[in-house]
Parts: structure tokens; C-alpha cells; sequence
């Protein structure tokens, strides 16, 4: 019995102790107020991304396109007189807008005075109308009208119709290889991405 | 029925004296028992964030914020950032306890700063009285090298102290100084402190002047201090002027504010009226020392 009140006791004196050095700490903690007010930032950059969502050739020669959707290329062996319209939907898969600019190289600076080169811009369009792209054909030739010209501003999630026509107009006095690239450049600010139309063409003289 | 053990009596009394003494022994140090039915607390929060950002045409950047539930913390989050688009994150800071507090520091924590600026205003040094609310703005500019599809963060840290001391009465320090002088009783404030206040308000103030020994100064600032209850207001004024100067030299008057002026411009304002007169004033000024006084 004894040992069961020194228990009681014991349990007791322990819970004022805790007590006590409660009410201590509380009062401490008062007399040193000091409070810290944050403020919290998440910060989630956004991205370009352009891609050829689309293409057509006119006439339809035949291209390959890369899996990435960056490049298409076309291959031919010509002659003079030989022309192609070649039209390209670009898309600004991003999260941001972009502005578009364009270049044009090739691999021949010799032989590139033998070609003409034509390019019209149409857009940008959320959903591209029929006349700029479906009801173009061999009967219908490019170009459009509506056409706008460089730089332009392409919103995250719009498109823009290009159409370029390629022409060698000269009868060159040899046979030579040339490449064309037609760069398209996406860029805002510092970031920059691009898609290319490449052009492997054999002339033969 | 077995009594109850009488070990367990002495030790709640034990316990009772001990926290008495506790609280007695804290309360000396801070100016004296204080009966009040509302006691002191010291408490800040945010209580209202907006957010903007410098986009006009375009709508691209998103920012938005808000405040934790226990008011402590804002969270910002800014998605689809790109280079120089700039967020704002516009706070209002309110104290919602009854003491001053002060703004002791702003941390800005930047991991990235090649991507992120950030800039935020700066409360430093400054006092906010009960009830009274303060405006900031952090400013969030994404920098060229920032990288696509980044993920950035940063933090503000705002340090906060409380003033718990408060400007006492002109009867407080009256007895500060009638104990100083007659030796009896235990001063809250040391006679060496006292001496110190009054040759730190010697060289500060355009009305006072204490000059001689301990006892002579400490004499002539009971001489004053008892002046309160004269018929003349501008003994009155000088009293309660000489009071507040105690208590602003002492530290207590720091973040208080009483008829929107701070202790400081009472005491310009009360020398000016002593010195240039007119006359007129001694009233009011007496009135706004005194209510200063009896803030605490």
C-alpha cells in the first residue's frame, strides 16, 4: 500500500515539474519574441518548341521528315525550267510565343545564281483556313493572298503557312550538286529553336 | 478515508510561491506590477497579397499568391516564366497584437541568382504599432540566362522582434528617483542608470539641464517630476517632458506612437513650444507627453 501512494507521489511531483518547466519556457519564450514572416517562390520557366506540323509539295515529288518533326528534305535530280512550291505548316508547340524569322543557305555559292527563290508567310492561325492550304494544288497554285511579311509573332499553340518555291531558271553549262537549306527560326529573347526545309538538288548541265 | 499525504499540499505551495516569484522577479525587471486587464501580446501576419506582373499585350507569364492559413507565409508561384518577364507580389503586413514590432531584417534567399532577380522592400529598422499595417512588394525579374523549362525558387525571410517594454508614468519615475535619493526601498532602476539618463538628456535636450553631483541631479529631476501636480502649465509640461525623455533614453518608447507622433516628435515639439513659445501650446503639448507616458 505504501509503495503503491509513493507511486502516486512520484507521478504527481513529475507532472508539476513538467508543469513548472512549462510555465518557465512559456515565459522565456514571451520575454524573447521574435517572429520570422516568409515568403515562398516557386518559379516554372516555360519553353519554345517550333516543329513542321505539316507539308506539301507541289508537284508531289516525295520528301522524308525527321521523327522530331525539325526537318523535312527533298531529294531531286534537275533540270532547267524545273520548279517546285513546297509548303510547310509551322507550329509553335511551346509554352511561350515566339517570333519567326527566316534563312536561306546553300552549299554552292557558284552555282545558287542559277535558281529563284520565292517564300510567302501566311498567319498565324489557330486553325489554318482552307485557302492557304487545302484548296492548293496543281490546278491551284500558291501563292495566296493574305500574305504577311517577317518578323512574325507566333503565340504558343498558332501555326504559320509558308510557301516557297524553288526554280531553276538558267540552263547550266555543267552538271553540279547543291544543297539549300530554308531555316526557320523561333526565337524569344535568349532561347531559339528552329525547323529547316532541305533541299538536295542534282542539276544536270 | 486515509488522509491525503500532506507532501503533496507542500508541493503545490512550493510550486504556487515559486511561479509567483517568477513572474514578480519578471515583472521587476520590466518596469514594475502592471495590473491590466488586457495583457500584452505580440503577433504579425499577412493579411492580404496580390500579385501583378509587366506583361501589357501579351498574356503568357502567370503569377499568383497566397497566404498560408496561419498568416505567417505567402507562397508564390509563377508559371510559364520567361526572360524579362517580371512578377510583382504586392503584401500587406498588419500587426495584430497589442506591442510594437520591430523589423529587425530581410533576408532574400536566391539560389539561381544568373536567373532570377529579386528585389523586395525593405521594413529594416522600422517600427509597426498595434493594429497598424505596412505595404511591400517583391519583384521577381526572370533573367536572360534563365533555361527553358527551368524550376527556380527563392525564399524572403522578414525578422521580427516585439517591444515588450512600454513608457512608464511620471509617478514611476518619480519614485525612481525619491528612492535613489532617500535610499530606501529597492529602485527598479539603479541609481548609476538614472545618472546616465540624465547626462544622455544634459546633452540632447534644449530644456534641461542637470549639472553637479549624483544627488544634485538626481534632486533637480525629482524637483521637476513633482512639478505634475503645480498650477502652472508650463510646470506641468516640464514634468511630463522630463518623463517622457526618461523614457525615451531609456529605450521604452521605441516603436510607440500616441496621437500619431512618436516620442521623439513630442519632445521636439514640446522643447520648441518651451522654448519659442506660444504659450497657448504648453496645454496641448503637456497633454501629448502625458498620454505618451501612460501608454505602458
Amino acid at each position: 500500500m505504501k509503495r503503491k501512494q509513493l507511486r502516486i507521489n512520484q507521478k504527481i511531483s513529475a507532472l508539476f515539474l513538467v508543469c513548472l518547466m512549462s510555465l518557465a519556457i512559456t515565459g522565456y519564450a514571451y520575454s524573447h519574441w521574435t517572429d520570422i514572416l516568409t515568403i515562398i517562390g516557386n518559379i516554372q520557366t516555360g519553353k519554345i518548341e517550333i516543329t513542321i506540323d505539316n507539308q506539301k509539295l507541289i508537284p508531289d515529288i516525295g520528301y522524308s521528315k525527321t521523327p522530331d518533326n525539325k526537318t523535312v528534305t527533298i531529294s531531286a535530280e534537275i533540270t532547267t525550267g524545273w520548279q517546285i512550291w513546297v509548303g510547310i505548316i509551322i507550329k509553335n508547340k511551346g509554352t511561350v510565343p515566339v517570333t519567326i524569322t527566316h534563312e536561306l543557305t546553300t552549299s554552292d555559292k557558284t552555282h545558287e545564281i542559277y535558281f529563284r527563290n520565292e517564300i510567302h508567310f501566311y498567319g498565324p492561325y489557330t486553325t489554318v483556313p482552307p485557302q492557304v492550304w487545302d484548296d492548293l494544288n496543281q490546278m491551284n497554285l500558291p501563292p495566296p493572298s493574305g500574305e504577311q511579311t517577317l518578323p512574325i509573332d507566333l503565340p504558343a499553340g498558332d501555326k504559320l503557312v509558308v510557301w516557297q518555291k524553288i526554280r531553276l531558271e538558267e540552263p547550266p553549262s555543267t552538271s553540279f550538286t547543291i544543297n539549300i537549306h530554308s531555316e526557320y527560326l523561333g526565337t524569344l529573347g535568349p532561347w531559339q529553336d528552329w525547323c529547316e526545309v532541305i533541299y538536295y538538288l542534282r542539276v544536270r548541265g | 478515508m486515509k488522509p491525503t499525504n500532506p507532501k503533496i499540499f507542500a508541493l503545490i505551495i512550493l510550486t504556487i510561491i515559486a511561479l509567483s516569484l517568477t513572474g514578480y522577479s519578471y515583472a521587476c525587471t520590466n518596469g514594475g506590477i502592471h495590473i491590466d486587464c488586457c495583457y500584452p501580446t505580440c503577433d504579425l501576419k499577412f493579411i492580404i497579397v496580390t500579385t501583378s506582373d509587366n506583361e501589357v499585350i501579351k498574356d503568357v507569364g502567370c503569377v499568383c499568391a497566397k497566404i498560408s492559413c496561419d498568416g505567417y507565409t505567402i507562397n508564390a508561384y509563377i508559371t510559364n516564366s520567361y526572360p524579362c518577364y517580371e512578377a510583382y507580389i504586392n503584401y500587406t503586413v498588419k500587426n495584430i497584437g497589442t506591442c510594437p514590432i520591430h523589423f529587425d531584417s530581410v533576408t532574400i534567399i536566391n539560389p539561381n541568382p544568373e536567373a532570377l532577380a529579386i528585389t523586395t522592400t525593405n521594413h529594416t529598422c522600422t517600427w509597426l504599432s498595434s493594429c497598424e499595417r505596412v505595404k511591400g512588394t517583391t519583384t521577381v525579374h526572370t533573367l536572360q540566362p534563365a533555361e527553358q523549362s527551368g524550376q527556380y525558387t527563392f525564399q524572403i525571410k522578414i525578422g521580427t522582434s516585439c517591444q515588450t517594454r512600454y513608457p512608464c508614468s511620471i509617478g514611476f519615475w518619480k519614485n525612481q528617483f525619491f528612492e535613489a535619493l532617500c535610499k530606501n526601498g529597492r529602485p527598479q532602476v539603479p541609481a548609476a542608470t538614472l545618472e546616465q539618463y540624465l547626462n544622455q538628456i544634459n546633452s540632447q535636450s534644449q530644456i534641461f539641464k542637470f549639472t553637479g553631483s549624483q544627488k544634485d541631479k538626481f534632486q533637480k529631476a525629482l524637483n521637476i517630476l513633482s512639478q505634475y501636480t503645480s498650477p502652472s502649465m508650463e510646470a506641468k509640461l516640464k514634468a511630463q517632458l522630463l518623463a517622457l525623455w526618461l523614457n525615451y533614453v531609456a529605450g521604452w518608447t521605441e516603436g510607440y506612437k500616441y496621437g500619431g507622433k512618436t516620442a521623439e516628435q513630442i519632445i521636439q515639439g514640446s522643447e520648441n513650444v518651451l522654448k519659442n513659445g506660444p504659450a497657448s501650446q504648453y496645454a496641448y503639448w503637456k497633454g501629448m507627453c502625458e498620454g505618451f507616458n501612460n501608454l505602458g
